[in-house]
């Protein structure tokens, strides 16, 4: 029989605690996307707030969120792909690809003269359903996460475009 | 009731700035009631002034950084979330320190003691309004941050988004806060100044640049005008420093 759920202890589920998202993991250095893939790495911490509430529920909502990406020249969307197999060339897990980052306007978002201070783009993925699908596949680490980006399609050189931070939340 | 306000600290994990600002604030009244009717006239040596000086800046800008406290701690982990907003308060506090001792020395002139100095300083800060580093510096106080989650990292972009943001802040109030220094810290000026701050924040764009212009205006009228009538009434300035 499950005990009735007391908002005083963290460990019990209680619907009566706001939905908050939690942070539990981000990147601590910027980092620059190029014409190559790259992947980095999250270290995912064990939540001791909110979102305590809803560890082990089935409601729990998980979001990606990318940070103060900034250029100084036109670039291409990237895509995001999770937990790419080592070794394997992210276009070739089309399963593993969580969302796209539009970088129309990046330009003009990057100027720190500009409207928008130079704070860049930032990007909210919901990959709750795409974590589920992992934690499904076995190819989900609660301790670590690979996040993956990779350019599309671009006509010329792609420039370098830096990102602030890559970070977690748990809801 | 106990989970309630557990809660609301977990929605509001600024709490803590708006007490220090209410607490700043509780100290000036306090200061004000005790030189009433001095205002401009009270002089405090260097060190009571920067004193006094940060206790005006944190009444009445750390309301006005909420947003971006609430966001420092928002993109930090869930154990170092007041650890952050300390650091970035640590970090806004510091360009603000900067000019009170610029401003400091300058409080122990004794044009400053007048009211045509704050009447002056408002003015300026209405013909700064027109700048274009007044603009830009507006929008940067609304900028975002990356914030490492751990470590001697996460301090340090705490409180380095403190000083950008504090930075920026200067940039665009340094002559309304100027002016109500000159003011002797009246309530008026800075009961003023902070609703000035406000409207600024909260409103977009053109809508908040008539306002704010207007009130810069009427804040230099107000001290012209008891400037003036200093000027034609003899005042007794016995007090020029306590």
């Amino acid at each position: 029989m499950q005990s009735p759920p007391n908002p005083q202890d963290p460990r019990q589920p209680g619907s009566a605690a706001p939905r908050m998202a939690e942070m539990v993991a981000a990147t601590s250095e910027p980092f620059y996307l190029g014409p190559e893939p790259k992947e980095v790495s999250l270290a995912i911490h064990a939540p001791t707030g909110p979102a305590l509430f809803h560890e082990h529920s089935t409601q729990r909502e998980v979001y990606l969120y990318i940070e103060n990406m900034t250029c100084s020249q036109p670039a291409p969307p990237f895509r995001v792909y999770l937990n790419v197999p080592p070794g394997h060339v992210p276009e070739q897990h089309p399963e593993l690809r969580v969302g796209n980052l539009g970088t129309f306007g990046l330009l003009q978002k990057s100027d720190p003269k500009g409207p928008h201070a130079g704070s860049g783009m930032s990007f909210t993925l919901d990959i709750t359903e795409a974590v589920n699908h992992l934690a499904a596949k076995k190819n989900w680490d609660s301790q670590n996460l690979r996040v993956s980006f990779s350019p599309s399609f671009w006509e010329g050189q792609v420039p370098r475009v830096k990102v602030g931070r890559v970070s977690l939340y748990y809801k | 009731m106990g989970t309630r306000l557990r809660f609301f600290f977990w929605l509001h994990p600024e709490w803590w700035t708006v007490g220090l600002a209410s607490g700043a604030w509780g100290v000036m009244l306090q200061h004000a009631w005790q030189n009433s009717g001095h205002n401009g006239y009270h002089g405090s040596t260097l060190f009571p002034e920067i004193g006094y000086w940060m206790l005006m800046v944190a009444a009445m800008m750390l309301p006005l950084v909420t947003g971006r406290v609430r966001f420092t701690a928002t993109v930090s982990l869930w154990a170092r979330r007041h650890r952050a907003i300390a650091g970035f308060v640590v970090g806004y506090f510091g360009p603000w320190l900067a000019l009170g001792i610029v401003f400091a020395p300058l409080r122990q002139m004794n044009w400053t003691h007048t009211y045509a100095a704050p009447a002056l300083a408002f003015a300026a800060a209405a013909l700064w309004q027109k700048t274009v580093v007044y603009k830009r510096a507006l929008t940067a106080c609304h900028r975002t941050w990356p914030i490492a989650p751990l470590g001697w990292r996460a301090d340090r972009d705490c409180v380095r988004f403190g000083s950008f943001i504090g930075f920026a802040c200067l940039r665009t109030c340094w002559p309304l806060m100027l002016a109500c220094g000159f003011a002797g810290h009246s309530l008026v000026a800075m009961s003023g100044g902070m609703v000035i701050g406000f409207v600024e924040q909260s409103r977009y764009k053109r809508r908040r640049r008539y306002p704010t212009l207007a009130g810069r205006l009427a804040m230099a009228g107000l001290y012209t005008a008891l400037a003036i009538r200093g000027v034609a009434l003899p005042v007794t300035v016995t007090h020029l420093f306590n």
